[in-house]
């Protein structure tokens, strides 16, 4: 690229220029991803689920508004770092909203392990099989969102796939265990951990490559 | 940041996404010096760094629909140049696994050396400046070889302003210490 001048080149640039539709706002992405969990969970409970719970015994345990109060910084964190990671300029953002999208992960996670205390080891295998259907939940409604997250990026300028879609399917199954997290009636603490607070990771794990696959190839595209 | 050149690269680029040419040949006019400065900084080597300017020029190209009108152009400017000069760094380091060293040739990683301070500084300064780590030597050069403000030399180094300023604090006793001790080591 050294024989030709950089003048040269920005005049080549330059010439023949078309022009471009901008990515939307941040904001835009973000309303995306949570109107999708919206639509998602009004169809999970139009097809017989459960609704969130508004028992008041639920609200008063700590461990169940710890674990919340995770999922709901993992969710919004997550989501929005997929989005931020792919807009140049906006990595102060992103590596903020991804602190933030671990801290919650560790609060809901350490509070559910907390919460299950000494029968954590013996009953990890055992709890793993009852906890597989709100983990499945949680990954079919966070599908859409992180699917929404994954496409914006792709539309921006994604870096570093396989990062950006891990961030986005950790926050869109994060939206999605925060709807479980709220309508099941399960209180052992080692179903909570397994199906609630460790299912954006389990299912983030899976979403991973098939997002990445998606924004490489957006990559590819922008760059032939 | 001048505040009346932001508002007119905003305004350049916007026409420029809306595909006016003359706009945005002006625009990159404008920015070549910037960009050649903000690398230069970096990679001390003209012909790695005019690459380096040109790929930044082709990504900022690529990239121009992520832009933002209603954001200053700065940070994402200085955002695509870094990503260039992060490419180039991995580039540079694949293909130096790939090779055999040949003598002078493998040197260390241009992108990894110490910017080439100013002439003025004198030769102890000039050995300090370089035995600080990169964030703590940009964070000094830029508020105090090139006279920027906190919050622009914030924007250049692609950090906040805290983070900056802690950079800068942590340079300046570092190199409180090396010369300290170097006036020491003359002293005896």
């Amino acid at each position: 690229m050294t024989e030709r001048s950089s003048e040269a080149l920005l005049r080549e640039l330059a010439r023949g220029l078309e022009p471009v539709r901008r990515i939307p706002r941040l904001r835009a992405g973000l309303a995306a991803a949570l109107g999708l969990w919206l639509v998602a969970l009004a169809a999970h409970q139009a097809l017989g689920f459960p609704s969130p719970r508004l028992d008041a015994g639920a609200w008063r345990s700590l461990s169940f508004l710890a674990v919340l109060a995770g999922l709901a910084l993992l969710a919004g964190g997550g989501v929005l770092a997929a989005l931020a990671a792919a807009v140049p300029g906006r990595e102060h953002l992103g590596r903020a909203a991804r602190g933030g999208a671990l801290l919650g992960l560790a609060l809901a996670a350490g509070a559910a392990a907390t919460a299950a205390g000494g029968g954590l080891a013996a009953g990890l295998g055992p709890a793993f099989g009852t906890s597989a259907g709100c983990l499945l939940r949680a990954a079919a409604l966070g599908l859409a969102p992180a699917l929404a997250a994954a496409v914006f990026a792709a539309r921006a300028l994604p870096r570093r796939p396989l990062l950006t879609a891990a961030i986005a399917g950790l926050g869109g199954v994060g939206l999605g265990a925060l709807a479980v997290h709220l309508s099941c009636a399960e209180g052992n603490a080692l179903h909570v951990l397994l199906g609630h607070a460790l299912a954006p990771l389990l299912a983030a794990a899976l979403l991973a490559l098939p997002l990445a696959a998606l924004l490489r190839r957006a990559i590819r595209r922008r760059a032939a | 940041m001048d505040e009346e050149r932001e508002r007119r690269w905003s305004a350049r680029m916007a026409e420029a996404q809306a595909g006016d040419a003359a706009s945005y040949e002006k625009l990159l006019a404008e920015l070549l010096p910037v960009l050649r400065r903000f690398v230069r900084r970096r990679i001390p080597d003209a012909e790695q760094a005019k690459d380096v300017v040109q790929n930044a020029f082709v990504s900022l190209h690529r990239a121009r629909h992520t832009y933002r009108p209603e954001r200053p152009l700065g940070p994402w400017l200085y955002a695509i140049a870094r990503n260039a000069i992060v490419d180039h760094a991995r580039a540079r380091e694949r293909r130096g696994r790939r090779e055999i060293p040949l003598g002078a040739e493998s040197g260390p990683e241009p992108a990894a050396e110490p910017a080439a301070p100013e002439p003025e500084l004198s030769s102890a300064l000039e050995a300090a400046l370089r035995a600080l780590p990169p964030g703590q030597r940009e964070a000094v050069l830029l508020l105090q070889v090139e006279g920027l403000s906190v919050a622009e030399a914030a924007l250049q180094a692609g950090v906040t302003r805290t983070a900056l300023k802690v950079r800068a604090h942590r340079g300046y006793r570092a190199l409180r210490r090396i010369l300290g001790a170097g006036r020491e080591v003359f002293e005896s």
